[in-house]
């Protein structure tokens, strides 16, 4: 209505978008999850009363998007349907586990999995962005538009180096077998190193950054590492053109986060 | 069976209704916080050992505030003294489960909680609520603890200093879960990081009269920005106000937030509306006259008349007070009057529980003696 004259328009999906008349707000946190864990078979699907559907905080619910696949930002795809839930084997660091030798992941806190963050849209505790931050991270930088780190406040007692008067953590916590804020940066950093060798096609070097990836439990490099094995397979004599350029489309695909 | 708002409050109204800076297009600015304990599970897979537990420590941290005025500086010297010793005082406790469904209602339509909240059958789900309305906890939503400060107008920044301030002070009470690189945990990912969302409400009639509000939204998309209606996410933006806020929480500081809304992004918004506001009276006078009067008609001799239908037509004639065309009555009692028309409101101000008939009637009722003295 334009001045209380009915104004017709009929657009594509593609200029409606161009012009703000499609609803607002990016792709839900279900959706981008849905483009790294795809759904389980039903028999498989966790069941978890009284969580909601993940929202902001202004509280809107966010459907679970019913398909799996490229999103439309494009980026990372599908990992097999059987490394999504129930396979993490107990006592792994972090809950990084593996199955058909890809990692997976389980809070070991409170048993959350990659695949029940999918289903409901929310995490279970604060320790499941310890033990899924691998698999987390890409989809915080896409969805906080590139912004992967924090440059807010910080609590003033933490800076102060002050404890709290009451503190609801564990009275014996577990020792952090890793630090995950560095194993995280290690991670972005040898994604880089994998995409420069895939783009020079140095197919030896990233076959060794792949490795590397998979035993720091990152989920893409394991994905993308399929695809370094199948040039790996047939050496390095040549020939392989195309594939390769599958690969390096691949790797860059993976870093599009 | 217990709400946190005294009778009086009902006719009174909200505090963030009095007219602030910017009053005639802004409403009111919102900021609200995220915060999780550490080491406790988040409410949607907590059990009843930690549900308690966060009740008593929540309980504890928030009977131990000091709370500030606001300051007196130039953006908030309209809002002070306007409620004489409403503040500063002790947050209320109140439990969402022992509370009638429509006192729930009624905090939901006074921004007090979100209606998931409203609905929850978690044993422990809570809300702390200052008198004067300005700060509000709720407890067990989403999240362990989502702080809310609301103020008048266009004063992001000043809700924000005053949020800050009781998060500090139940900072140094609580444990929360925090880590340097990802900032505050929270149950959805998208809050994570300073988990804030700060908001403005914006009355925006003549933007939506010149058909232009789908432009507003997507250059608010193109800033990461997110327009929603009167009651947040999936509500229609009803009597045509808006809320902007930001959509991302990572990667950006709460003052840049802050800074990029309400003093960058909202006053190009009012700019615009109230260019609008000229050219309609400038050049379209008799199509806004009528749109005005049709609206104020309506509502003077009304005899039933539904929520949308009083929202709708009070936008009009709040649009027509700013622009002169109405007098005999403020536009800050004719904002008041959105909120009362809404069903939880129009049953407490009535004081009896009524059908959906006897509301229409009520509220028919209800608007046309209070717009009794308004004419043009």
């Amino acid at each position: 209505m334009r001045y209380g004259k009915r104004v017709e328009r009929r657009l594509c999906e593609r200029c409606a978008a161009a012009a703000g008349m499609l609803p607002p707000g990016g792709p839900s946190v279900s959706e981008l999850l849905s483009q790294i864990v795809p759904p389980a078979p039903p028999n498989m699907q966790p069941s978890q009363p009284g969580v909601s559907q993940a929202g902001n905080l202004d509280s809107p619910k966010v459907p679970a998007s019913p398909t799996g696949g490229k999103g439309p930002q494009g980026g990372v795809g599908p990992i097999p349907p059987d490394t999504t839930d129930d396979a993490a084997g107990p006592g792994l660091p972090f809950g990084i586990g593996m199955a058909m030798g890809v990692p997976i992941a389980r809070c070991p806190r409170c048993s959350a999995t990659m695949g029940q963050l999918r289903d409901s849209g929310l995490l279970g505790c604060p320790t499941c962005y310890e033990a899924f931050l691998p698999q987390l991270l890409p989809l915080l930088q896409r969805y906080h538009e590139g912004g992967g780190f924090h440059c807010g406040k910080t609590p003033k007692r933490l800076v102060a180096g002050q404890p709290p008067r009451v503190s609801t953590r564990p009275k014996r916590k577990a020792k952090p077998a890793i630090d995950l804020v560095a194993l995280a940066q290690q991670i972005q950093l040898l994604r880089g190193k994998l995409a420069a060798a895939l783009m020079d096609e140095d197919y030896r070097t990233a076959a060794m950054v792949r490795d590397e990836l998979v035993r720091l439990g990152d989920v893409q490099a394991g994905r993308a590492g399929r695809g370094v094995a199948a040039a790996d397979g047939v050496g390095e004599d040549a020939e392989h053109g195309g594939r390769s350029d599958g690969n390096a489309d691949g790797a860059a695909e993976g870093e599009a986060t | 069976m217990t709400c946190p708002l005294p009778p009086e409050s009902i006719e009174r109204g909200a505090d963030w209704l009095r007219r602030g800076p910017d009053g005639d297009v802004v409403i009111s600015s919102r900021v609200r916080l995220a915060r999780n304990l550490a080491g406790m599970s988040f409410p949607g897979r907590m059990n009843g050992g930690e549900s308690t537990r966060l009740m008593r420590v929540t309980q504890s941290a928030v009977s131990c505030l000091q709370l500030k005025a606001l300051k007196s500086d130039a953006v908030t010297g309209s809002i002070e003294g306007l409620t004489p010793g409403l503040t500063p005082e002790k947050m209320v406790w109140t439990s969402i489960g022992e509370m009638a469904v429509l006192d729930r209602a009624l905090l939901v339509e006074r921004h007090l909680i979100s209606k998931e909240h409203a609905k929850s059958d978690r044993a422990r789900a809570a809300c702390f609520t200052l008198p004067d309305e300005r700060l509000s906890i709720m407890v067990n939503e989403e999240d362990h603890l989502r702080l809310q400060c609301v103020t008048p107008g266009l004063s992001l920044s000043a809700a924000w200093e005053m949020l800050d301030d009781v998060d500090d002070q139940i900072e140094a009470q609580l444990d929360m879960a925090f880590l340097p690189q990802l900032g505050y945990l929270t149950a959805c990912p998208t809050n994570v990081g300073c988990a804030a969302r700060m908001s403005v409400m914006l009355h925006l009639p003549a933007i939506r009269l010149a058909g232009e509000i789908e432009h507003v939204k997507r250059a608010a998309k193109d800033m990461n920005l997110t327009v929603r209606g009167f009651y947040g996410e999936g509500s229609e933006a009803a009597g045509d106000l808006f809320q902007i806020s930001n959509q991302t929480t990572l990667g950006r500081s709460e003052q840049q937030l802050c800074e990029q809304i309400e003093s960058r992004v909202v006053p190009q918004v009012v700019a615009f509306e109230r260019k609008v506001r000229e050219e309609l009276v400038s050049t379209k006078r008799r199509y806004l006259e009528d749109q005005i009067f049709r609206a104020l008609g309506s509502m003077k001799f009304a005899r039933q008349l539904t929520p949308e239908e009083a929202t709708a037509s009070l936008s009009l004639v709040r649009l027509g007070v700013h622009c002169g065309m109405i007098t005999g009555i403020e536009p800050q009692a004719v904002t008041q009057l959105i909120l009362l028309t809404q069903p939880a409101h129009l049953q407490r101000l009535l004081g009896r529980e009524m059908d959906q008939q006897r509301r229409r009637e009520a509220r028919a009722d209800l608007v046309r003696q209070r717009l009794e003295k308004a004419g043009g």
